[in-house]
């Protein structure tokens, strides 16, 4: 059946046997599980999986190159979705966190052995409460918890003036599922610390600054893009950091039905954050006629459980796609010419 | 004429990572508990309607992140609160030393206009752990640290166990009631504030009985 369809042929990992977790080891919720992720056919994903290998070449090792000839094609392709079994090393490839490793040898089984970090007992403390519904993450003290454990506590040592921040887990988790400890160690260093781009770089700092310059720019976007909706939720004093802010903080991994994370991901690694503002604009994009006649608390509820329709990966990436969102340093400059322009009428 | 409302208490629920703000929460408002939550990150909210002294009323909770570093993503939801609830673990000092720091803390951001009797109130979560023999903080020194600030309500809750946890949201939504009261009074008379984010709970439902013309 479609089940042991998608279960058999590109499932990365040991098999689950069992019927109640789906094709990406969650446990069920509901039996309707048609994820769209799945509706692609046998032969079409084998075509574009051999695709994907002749690209990248053995290991990896034509994959700078491709790049570098043909970024418009590599680009494309990534946001048709990087197919499951290759996903772990492309992300790894994109990121550039296996230049990281290769440059670091020894480094990791250093911070995870022998080094202690402050953050020991925060990071237990969330341990269990990282995708508690997965089944690799689920059994205590299991082989998927102490990954996890060891990832974070490394970096909180790696990266002691950001230490362990909540969410990181749910990061993390979502690399180790694709790939080894230490290579979700230096992916995550990548995401954080800037290897090729760091397109989250500074998110967990201290009083979370770009957390809060994010949901700020958000806020300007929705006014921009959905003007009706931008000011139904400035009547309803609704304000992005009532529920988008762990849009950013985990980049859709927190609480969006994994099919869809995974593709928002292969894209984020590629082209950064923008994503991140896009996927929520066409969100909010698909969602409009209905959010705009809830009032406050409806509204907050429907901003945090969107219908499942408007979260197939396959209608709501092309409509994010399509959603033009100038570039942040370009906004950022525009609001300070604005700020010249103005200054220098009155002065 | 008699004139009926619905009146909006906003909650603000807050203490440190783990020590059970979610899960109080869920048992209060849809009477379940699962040791399968998600560490919260940013902030949750639920809502609970419920009658108190013959009052129509609308609990608005906000479950806040515990980490310390999200404190700077709560100042939105602070403004306009009526009623702060402060839990720790009973099991875990840390949390209980907290304390001090999340009652300033948000006695800074949401900005009362009378911090000294804005209404707080202390939950005690998780006695149920191991029958109580893992248990660090006594109820005396809860309720000496509750008298040393103006004498605030305490509560003794497992969320696990539904021990004492609607007693202690009722009496969050009567004390939440008694301050926005106190608040009307004060400063507009018989009009209500215009607070935060619910100027749509303003709508008064008028009905006419002949016994009260």
């Amino acid at each position: 059946m479609d089940r042991s369809r998608g279960i058999n042929d590109y499932e990365p990992g040991p098999v689950p046997s069992e019927s109640r977790v789906d094709r990406y080891g969650f446990i069920k919720q509901n039996v309707s599980n048609s994820s769209a992720a799945e509706g692609l056919g046998k032969s079409r994903e084998a075509r574009r999986v051999r695709k994907w290998r002749k690209m990248i070449g053995v290991g990896g090792s034509d994959w700078k190159h491709y790049v570098r000839r043909k970024p418009h094609v590599v680009k494309r392709r990534i946001r048709k979705g990087i197919p499951d079994c290759l996903r772990g090393l492309v992300w790894q490839l994109i990121s550039g966190s296996r230049d990281l490793l290769l440059m670091n040898p020894g480094v990791y089984e250093q911070l995870v052995i022998y080094e202690t970090s402050a953050s020991e007992l925060d990071i237990i403390r969330d341990i269990s409460r990282t995708f508690p519904t997965h089944v690799f993450f689920q059994q205590r003290h299991g082989p998927g918890q102490r990954s996890l454990y060891n990832v974070l506590k490394a970096y909180s040592v790696f990266d002691r003036a950001v230490g362990y921040v909540q969410g990181m887990g749910f990061l993390a988790g979502l690399l180790l599922l694709y790939m080894s400890e230490e290579d979700a160690f230096w992916l995550l260093v990548a995401l954080l610390k800037g290897a090729v781009h760091a397109p989250m770089e500074g998110l967990y700092q201290v009083g979370l600054p770009l957390v809060q310059q994010y949901l700020f720019q958000f806020e300007h976007l929705v006014r921009e893009h959905l003007p009706k909706l931008g000011e139904h939720f400035s009547r309803e004093m609704i304000n992005p950091s009532m529920y988008a802010s762990q849009w950013f903080i985990t980049v859709f991994s927190y609480s969006f039905p994994f099919p869809l994370a995974l593709r928002i991901w292969d894209v984020f690694l590629f082209e950064g954050v923008k994503i991140v503002f896009k996927v929520g604009l066409a969100l909010l994009k698909y969602c409009h006629d209905d959010l705009i006649n809830l009032s406050f608390e409806k509204l907050i509820h429907a901003l945090r459980n969107f219908p499942e329709d408007a979260m197939n990966p396959d209608i709501l990436l092309p409509m994010a796609y399509s959603i033009k969102v100038l570039s942040l340093s370009t906004q950022v400059f525009m609001a300070l010419s604005t700020l010249k322009f103005l200054m220098s009428i009155h002065f | 004429m008699s004139m009926r409302r619905r009146t909006l208490l906003k909650v603000i629920v807050l203490g440190d990572s783990g020590v059970g703000k979610t899960s109080l929460m869920n048992q209060y408002v849809h009477m379940k508990f699962t040791q399968q939550y998600k560490a919260t990150i940013g902030a949750d909210f639920v809502t609970k309607e419920l009658q108190i002294d013959d009052r129509d009323v609308t609990l608005q909770i906000w479950d806040t992140a515990g980490q310390e570093r999200f404190q700077s993503l709560g100042v939105a939801f602070y403004r306009g609160a009526d009623c702060c609830v402060l839990v720790y673990d009973v099991n875990v000092m840390k949390s209980f030393d907290s304390l001090d720091n999340w009652h300033e803390e948000f006695l800074k951001q949401a900005n009362p206009t009378d911090p000294r009797t804005f209404p707080f109130i202390l939950l005690g979560n998780k006695i149920d752990v191991d029958g109580g023999n893992t248990r660090v903080v006594s109820e005396k020194k809860a309720k000496d640290w509750c008298a040393s600030k103006e004498n605030i309500p305490y509560f003794e809750t497992s969320a696990k166990e539904d021990i004492n946890v609607d007693a202690a949201f009722h009496c969050i939504a009567k004390t939440a009631l008694a301050n926005e009261r106190e608040q009307d009074m004060k400063q507009y008379g018989f009009i209500k504030q215009w607070r935060f984010g619910y100027d749509h709970y303003l709508v008064l439902h008028f009905s006419l009985h002949s016994r009260d013309l």
